[in-house]
């Protein structure tokens, strides 16, 4: 075991130490990734507004007030809709979220510190827990600025103390002597004058005003999408598979360059197996492809919106994709007798099942026919893989196709690979 | 130390060694002289099991078939080309190296450290191997092959494309090797190199050797008789003789020597003699 991790250490050690290599495993890759994404309509995110869609089932003038502060904030890209519009919006993932306010939203405003708040329904996708955590916290956060208003408009509140104080005394739910004492005492103090001292508060008409620890009820809505996010969901598994093309040039080479060069000649006199020898350059090229896949997919994470909708899904996507060029890798190898030899078979090999696997036209938009051809490049199923994971949201039976296709590519290469060496 | 029994290796229908049989003793220096092409690679890559032979046997000392691991342990090769890798430095191709041979912790850093000793390259032990001139990377392509102490070190043309004061050094650390006790198998077409440095060598031309004996040995059978070149009287004269002194004597009886020069019989000769062809033909 430790001489193939010595093997695989000193491949890993000399393949990041080729520029070039490096250039057309990780740079050329996301200028593919940037650029194409571009073009295709980049992200649908370019800002960090939430986009939500506004429903308002009250018509009060406190819930036209609520929905109007909420769509002139900056934090929320907000549409006003019907319940049913915004609903289909969160399905399609047009939006993050629906936030519907409640019949009786109004009438909950106008009274403080009794009865029930004003509710709100929010209607998110089960995936989208961060979004819906900030919403939440957003629309709270709305809520207490209602409360720093209130307290700095002594003519708006002490309509709203003088109603409670009346609801009390008629015997509305809640009531209670203690209540009714603070009540008073707080109008006396709003009417004193010079009360309002809150400095930059806004004085604001008697509807626009609500005191409000809000109810927010949040609820789950599958999202039923049918295509990406943006255009760097596409993009950036068409960019993992350039950077795998990349590795399968840099680590084809390196099989191919120990046999020309004679260090093969140094390994096979050592007392190590063949197969020994095969492992560890076999497992080299498997972490650098996982490595690098990995590094593009955090990139793409991080700086251009990506994100995946199962993660587990995306780690079986990426290791067959990895064991299947690896796979390749020792086929090209065996075949190749020089370096010329698979600088030139690499490409011829490679570019026509990335043509018509989906690495340089999105699948997407194929016309079928090609669509039906790509079943012979194992890119293809590597990207379907990929894709599953990121966009197309397959289930873990869907995933087993792509997944099965490319173990099978690895298994059968691997084979002739091995074989064709070991004939040597 | 190293035996090769009627070793015959063909590839498709081209012979490259012919029945060839070597008996290599422990702690000598064994020359394999012959041009290019006359098959010491071949069957070098034989010897150290890389090739399989089509007939005929290999034994590595005690340990018999080489591709065994025992076997593999106790041999050392340093091939033709350059089998170090150019873009890790001497330490971390030796270190490589090493380990393959199960060197671990302080006993590899201790081989290391020995190893590049031996090649000469302490300073430059941290420098990418790209950055070496030819004879360096010659140095550190034997210092990969002694590494691991192995008893049998073969070494395929080393000083091949080396400048001359690299291949002293090449020399001097062969030498080093031998006063440990090594045995060594040493292919060469330089007949300088054979003559100073085997103590037996065995003359290979297509496939078969054609002698095999001490390079006085070879001298005496199969190089001819020395020539004394003398300028007797203003005539320049060459004499076959095995006593040039006595010649001498007799020259000089019947008139004044000028000017005289002895040309003693070389390993070149004794190829000419036995193929009709120089090594560099």
């Amino acid at each position: 075991m430790s001489a193939i991790l010595a093997i695989a250490f000193k491949d890993l050690r000399t393949f990041t130490r080729q520029r070039a290599s490096l250039f057309f495993t990780f740079i050329w890759p996301i200028c593919v990734a940037v650029l194409f994404g571009m073009l295709f309509g980049g992200s649908n995110r370019p800002t960090p507004r939430l986009p939500i869609a506004v429903v308002d089932e009250d018509g009060s003038a406190a819930s036209k007030a609520f929905v109007d502060r909420i769509v002139s904030r900056d934090t929320f890209e907000a549409t006003r809709a019907t319940r049913t519009e915004a609903l289909e919006a969160v399905r399609r993932g047009q939006r993050t979220a629906a936030v519907i306010l409640k019949p009786g939203f109004g009438p909950a405003s106008e009274r403080l510190f009794y009865g029930d708040p004003p509710e709100i329904e929010v209607f998110t996708d089960p995936s989208r827990q961060a979004e819906r955590g900030m919403l939440e916290g957003l629309l709270m956060q709305q809520g207490a600025e209602r409360m720093q208003t209130l307290f700095s408009n002594p003519a708006g509140s002490r309509h709203q103390v003088q109603s409670a104080l009346e609801d009390l005394k008629k015997g509305a739910p809640g009531s209670s002597p203690a209540l009714e004492t603070f009540l008073g005492q707080l109008d006396t103090f709003l009417a004193t004058p010079g009360a309002s001292t809150v400095p930059g508060a806004k004085t604001e008409g008697q509807g626009d005003a609500a005191w409000a620890p809000l109810r927010v009820t949040m609820a789950d809505l599958q999202r039923q999408r049918t295509g990406p996010r943006n255009g760097y969901d596409v993009t950036f598994p068409q960019a993992m598979l350039w950077a795998v093309f990349g590795c399968v040039m840099a680590f084809g080479t390196t099989f191919v360059s120990e046999r020309v060069r004679g260090t093969l000649v140094r390994l096979r006199v050592a007392p190590i197996s063949r197969t020994q020898v095969l492992a560890g350059k076999s497992l080299a090229a498997l972490l650098a492809i996982v490595a690098v896949e990995s590094m593009l997919l955090l990139l793409g994470v991080a700086a251009f919106g990506v994100r995946p909708s199962s993660w587990l899904a995306l780690a079986a996507a990426i290791g067959c994709t990895a064991a299947a060029f690896v796979g390749i890798i020792l086929l090209l190898a065996s075949l190749a007798r020089t370096e010329h030899g698979i600088g030139g078979m690499g490409p011829a090999v490679m570019m026509p099942m990335f043509l018509i696997g989906g690495a340089m036209i999105p699948l997407m938009v194929m016309p079928p026919w090609l669509v039906k051809a790509s079943i012979i490049s194992p890119v293809r199923w590597a990207i379907i893989g990929l894709e599953g994971a990121i966009w197309r949201d397959f289930t873990a039976v869907e995933m087993l196709l792509p997944c099965g296709v490319l173990l099978a590519v690895a298994a059968v290469t691997f084979g002739i690979g091995v074989s064709r060496q070991q004939q040597e | 130390m190293l035996a090769l029994t009627h070793i015959t290796k063909r590839y498709g229908t081209r012979v490259a060694v012919d029945d060839l049989s070597l008996d290599v003793r422990p702690g000598e220096i064994f020359g394999l002289l012959g041009p290019n092409g006359a098959g010491k690679s071949t069957t070098m890559h034989v010897a150290v099991g890389l090739l399989a032979p089509d007939a005929g046997q290999v034994a590595i000392g005690a340990h018999g078939n080489p591709t065994t691991p025992a076997a593999r342990r106790a041999l050392g090769l340093a091939p033709q080309n350059l089998a170090v890798y150019d873009l890790l430095s001497a330490e971390e191709n030796l270190a490589f190296f090493a380990q393959l041979y199960g060197l671990t912790g302080t006993k590899l850093q201790a081989r290391v450290d020995a190893a590049l000793g031996f090649a000469g390259l302490q300073e430059r032990r941290r420098d990418r191997v790209e950055g070496y001139s030819g004879g360096m990377k010659r140095r550190l392509n034997i210092a990969a092959a002694i590494l691991h102490e192995p008893e049998l070190v073969l070494l395929d043309e080393p000083t091949v494309g080396v400048d001359p004061q690299s291949r002293n050094a090449i020399f001097d650390s062969i030498e080093t090797l031998r006063a440990q006790g090594r045995t060594i198998v040493y292919s060469t077409h330089y007949m300088e190199e054979a003559s100073r440095l085997c103590d037996r060598v065995a003359i290979i031309d297509g496939g078969r050797v054609l002698a095999l004996d001490t390079v006085p040995g070879l001298l005496r059978t199969h190089g001819g008789v020395p020539k004394l070149h003398a300028t007797v009287g203003g005539q320049a004269v060459v004499v076959e003789t095995r006593d040039p002194l006595a010649e001498l004597n007799r020259m000089s009886a019947t008139a004044g020597i000028e000017s005289f020069r002895v040309e003693e019989p070389t390993l070149e000769q004794v190829f000419l003699t036995l193929t009709g062809r120089t090594l560099r033909d």
